[in-house]
């Protein structure tokens, strides 16, 4: 034989491939036994990678909910992962959210779905804080940076599911954050030429392909080989799933679930959960009238750039066809007005989500009927109390069931 | 056996063409499974996350 090292090298090469491939399929079955003992267990340490939320979608008791701290910040047996533990009306919610979450990093993390994501019904949670909140409505760098994807960046960017148009403003927006992407170089380069769109960054994206599909099939692997490991490090009680099926009367849970919250407020007097008021007292030295601070609201509120970044996330769930529903926590109105925006001036936040959701058809919870009542929110930032939690659940329930919007 | 039988052996399965192959695949498979050894669990972890809260 002429040329030993060739084929001995091509040899090695596909005997390495097919116990890769041996290894996904594996990983998968066991994946797809487990995804449900998963569900009902803190899992934020799998948030940047996304095989286990492809198996999730395709489990008929799972809702996947995408979100931010609004569904992880107030640890609570009311939280919907926990409330809906034991399957009591035949589902579980699957919650991809981390804290300081973001609609960019939810853009990336649907995009890296591509087809999984089909005809699928997922929940997207946003809340008001970084619209209201942040400076120029923009997520913050850390937030941002803490829970970048390298997986879920590349799957975007070679995605064969989604528009150059759609590919190039996300990648446009994503080089907005540089400072991930310095250990990243390919992924940096590959979103320039996605940015640009000239014919030679074109030719060099086109070019590119084959090392990003390379790239990407070693990063689900070391995916595979994460979840797998988290796995088999939960405990046979944390394995163990236990069902009950059970009628939910919501009605009675509402003044348990508020007794509990008021007991958690006893730090101050604006129904500011504990652990959260410590954060905003300084906001509360000075009360100022409500209504002079309007302008400012609504000025930030209507050049938030988080807008832009959830039309970008919009545009994702239509090119995929994602059966959408976009859940918004509510302003909490007595809290705002404390610090001089007018009950009016809040409606800007409804009035806004509702214009940029529209053009995408997709149906919208805001909760504003409950903007105003006391403890369901248990801080500035809108992230549901205990009480809350049960509204929340509720609609969860309705979502799941068909029966919401 | 001794390392002179062993050079023996391996000289004798590289004088064979396939035994040539065979030994070149471990060689190169070796490297392979070396390198997902040493770089293969990956880091798809986060940078350093301080949550700021609102």
């Amino acid at each position: 034989m002429r040329t030993p090292h060739l084929v001995a090298g091509a040899l090695a090469v596909s005997l390495l491939g097919v116990g890769a491939a041996a290894f996904s399929a594996f990983a998968f079955f066991f994946e797809d036994k487990y995804v449900h003992a998963v569900a009902g267990v803190e899992h934020t340490e799998l948030n940047n990678g996304n095989v286990l939320e492809q198996v999730a979608l395709r489990q008929e008791d799972l809702l996947p909910i995408y979100g931010a701290s609004e569904l992880v910040l107030l640890e609570t047996e009311y939280q919907a992962n926990r409330f809906f533990s034991t399957y009591p009306t035949g589902f579980m919610v699957f919650n991809i959210a981390s804290k300081g979450g973001s609609s960019l990093t939810t853009a990336q993390k649907l995009a890296a779905l591509g087809e999984d994501l089909r005809g699928r019904k997922v929940v997207i949670s946003i809340g008001p804080a970084i619209m209201t909140m942040a400076p120029y409505g923009e997520v913050n760098v850390r937030h941002y940076n803490g829970n970048f994807s390298p997986l879920n960046a590349l799957e975007l960017a070679f995605s064969p599911h989604l528009s150059m148009d759609t590919k190039s403003r996300i990648a446009r927006r994503m080089l907005d954050f540089p400072e991930p992407l310095e250990k990243h170089p390919f992924i940096r380069f590959t979103l320039e030429n996605l940015a640009d769109l000239s014919p030679l960054r074109r030719l060099a994206y086109q070019a590119s392909q084959p090392l990003g599909w390379i790239q990407i099939s070693i990063l689900r692997l070391q995916d595979h080989y994460n979840t797998v490991n988290f796995i088999r490090h939960l405990s046979s009680g944390q394995t163990t799933i236990t069902r009950k099926d059970r009628e939910i009367d919501w009605e009675s849970l509402v003044p348990i679930a508020e007794k509990e919250q008021i007991e958690n407020t006893d730090s101050n007097l604006y129904g500011v959960d504990n652990s959260q008021w410590p954060k905003i007292k300084e906001l509360f030295l000075n009360p100022v009238p409500p209504g002079s601070k309007d302008k400012e609201f609504r000025e930030d509120v209507e050049n938030a750039r988080e807008w832009h970044d959830l039309d970008l996330a919009l545009r994702v769930i239509r090119e995929l066809d994602a059966e959408a529903m976009i859940m918004s926590s509510p302003m909490n109105v007595p809290l705002w007005e404390t610090i001089g925006v007018s009950q009016e001036a809040q409606q800007a936040y409804y009035d806004k989500l509702h214009s940029v959701v529209a053009p995408y058809d997709l149906p919208v919870i805001d909760f504003r009927q409950f903007d105003s009542e006391p403890y369901f929110s248990m801080d500035l930032a809108s992230h549901a109390s205990r009480k809350g939690w049960i509204y929340v659940n509720q609609a969860l329930d309705g979502i799941f069931h068909g029966d919401l919007p | 056996m001794s390392t002179k039988r062993w050079m023996e052996f391996f000289t004798a399965i590289f004088r064979n063409p396939w035994g040539r192959i065979l030994l070149l695949v471990i060689y190169y498979l070796g490297i392979l499974l070396g390198l997902v050894y040493r770089y293969g669990e990956g880091d798809l972890t986060a940078p350093e996350f301080i949550y700021q809260g609102f």
